[in-house]
């Protein structure tokens, strides 16, 4: 076909012809298109293998990925949950079905059933910022005190169990039931539904605090600090992409 | 580096081998300080590892295909991006110079390094004069290596306009004055190997 060569040759000496989507898909698919050599150059270079210097930064990226490991142990707690939940609901139905137990549920205690302290001492590393703060106003970091950080480490089992206690609590001052799942969550830790109250009364009064109005909102156990400001410097962390994403799905417009 | 491997690297990166941890990283590193040279300019370096601490902090809480963490991966530098953009437009202007840093260090061949990082650099410079949402779109497609669905997914926007923003920004580089200067020196074209993964 010597009339389409003809003309497919006058096309390419066009500069003015356009790419259009199918060229455009090759062109990015594959990094060349016959009708448009004048991208081969720019295109192979931008996809040329990498350079020495491109390949530098790997030990801060791995030492950030093992420490992210080691701050990470605390998970098998909640492993151990899990494993003991089938047990513990079996537990449960068998308490209910002897009976009686309600009663104990009543006067909120059962011989037993109280759990070592660990939960609260790992609870209660949640409190030293508000004692501190409220300590000395200006005597910030004395010597020989520790500064209470952002990255303290609170156990999640600890603070995810004072928080269902204080949630099944309040709930239980409204006479409104708790969510199915937390309910079924802190029954497990419990040992079973009817020992909740026995096992959260410890949990609900704050460590070295006589008592606190079962109310307490449960913000005080999170002393990190949250994506909730539009702060420019804020590192949002991982979560607060899944926000900026959405940000920016907003701002966007379909361009031009 | 193919899917499948990818997807073995990943998996046991996500229960904790650094072995594994790495070469996600090599495998991916290259792209994305390209993909962030061309929208933060000479902070990429510094966007690239905000972007792996990010990642190596949460990898392990990570569940999905190799596609997805390569999405993930990618959506995590453009927020960082997109932090530092913020940042900088509080900052004094800076001068944004892509080659000064560039200077040839004592590699053995020196020679054929300065004209590929030239090369590489020049073309990732050329890009980035376009408009921004043309520019990210062929970063995306030709560097990272990713489709229309996973460049829609990290952009935010939906395909059809992911392939009309990247169909438009190659229109305007096949019009770029260098592109054609450079296209008139008719070079033949230098390494076509790429260093996006395969099997997109």
């Amino acid at each position: 076909m010597p009339l389409w060569d003809a003309l497919s040759n006058a096309m390419r000496m066009t500069r003015k012809r356009r790419i259009g989507p199918d060229q455009a898909e090759r062109l990015l698919a594959t990094g060349h298109d016959p009708a448009h050599p004048e991208l081969d150059r720019l295109l192979a270079a931008a996809t040329a293998p990498p350079r020495p210097h491109e390949l530098a930064g790997l030990d801060a990226a791995l030492a950030a990925f093992e420490e992210a490991g080691r701050t990470r142990r605390p998970a098998p707690a909640r492993q151990r949950w899990r494993v003991l939940r089938p047990l513990a609901a079996a537990a449960a139905t068998a308490a209910v079905l002897v009976g009686g137990v309600a009663v104990a549920a009543e006067i909120g205690y059962l011989p037993g059933t109280d759990r070592p302290a660990a939960h609260e001492q790992l609870g209660s590393r949640a409190a030293p910022p508000s004692t501190a703060e409220s300590g000395h106003g200006t005597a910030s970091a004395p010597a020989g005190t520790v500064e209470p950080t952002h990255s303290l480490p609170v156990t999640p089992g600890g603070t995810a169990i004072e928080r269902l206690c204080r949630g099944w609590d309040d709930r239980r001052h409204k006479g409104r039931p708790m969510k199915p799942d937390d309910l079924r969550e802190l029954a497990a830790a419990a040992g079973g539904e009817d020992r909740i109250a026995a096992f959260c009364a410890p949990r609900l009064r704050p460590p070295g605090n006589g008592q606190a109005p079962p109310n307490s909102p449960p913000s005080a156990t999170h002393p990190s600090p949250t994506l909730a400001d539009d702060g420019d410097d804020d590192d949002q962390g991982e979560d607060g992409d899944e926000q900026a994403a959405a940000r920016n799905k907003k701002k966007k417009k379909e361009d031009e | 580096m193919d899917d499948e491997e990818l997807a073995g690297a990943l998996a046991d990166a996500v229960r904790g081998d650094s072995a594994a941890f790495a070469s996600l990283w090599r495998a991916q590193q290259p792209a994305l300080l390209r993909y962030l040279r061309v929208i933060v300019g000479e902070s990429a370096e510094d966007v690239a590892s905000e972007t792996w601490l990010q990642t190596a902090r949460a990898l392990r809480g990570f569940t999905g295909t190799p596609t997805g963490f390569r999405v993930w991966l990618f959506t995590i530098a453009r927020n960082r991006a997109i932090d530092e953009r913020r940042k900088a437009r509080r900052r004094p202007e800076e001068p944004r110079d892509l080659t000064e840093r560039e200077l040839p260090g004592s590699h053995p061949d020196v020679a054929n390094e300065v004209i590929q990082r030239s090369e590489t650099d020049w073309a990732l410079s050329v890009i980035a004069t376009l408009p921004k949402d043309q520019a990210e779109a062929v970063t995306l497609r030709v560097v990272a290596g990713l489709d229309v669905a996973q460049t829609a997914q990290v952009l935010g926007k939906r395909p059809g306009a992911v392939r009309i923003a990247a169909m438009r920004g190659l229109r305007r580089l096949a019009e770029h004055d260098e592109v054609r200067a450079r296209r008139a020196e008719s070079m033949p074209p230098i390494d076509l190997q790429s260093p996006r993964t395969e099997g997109v």
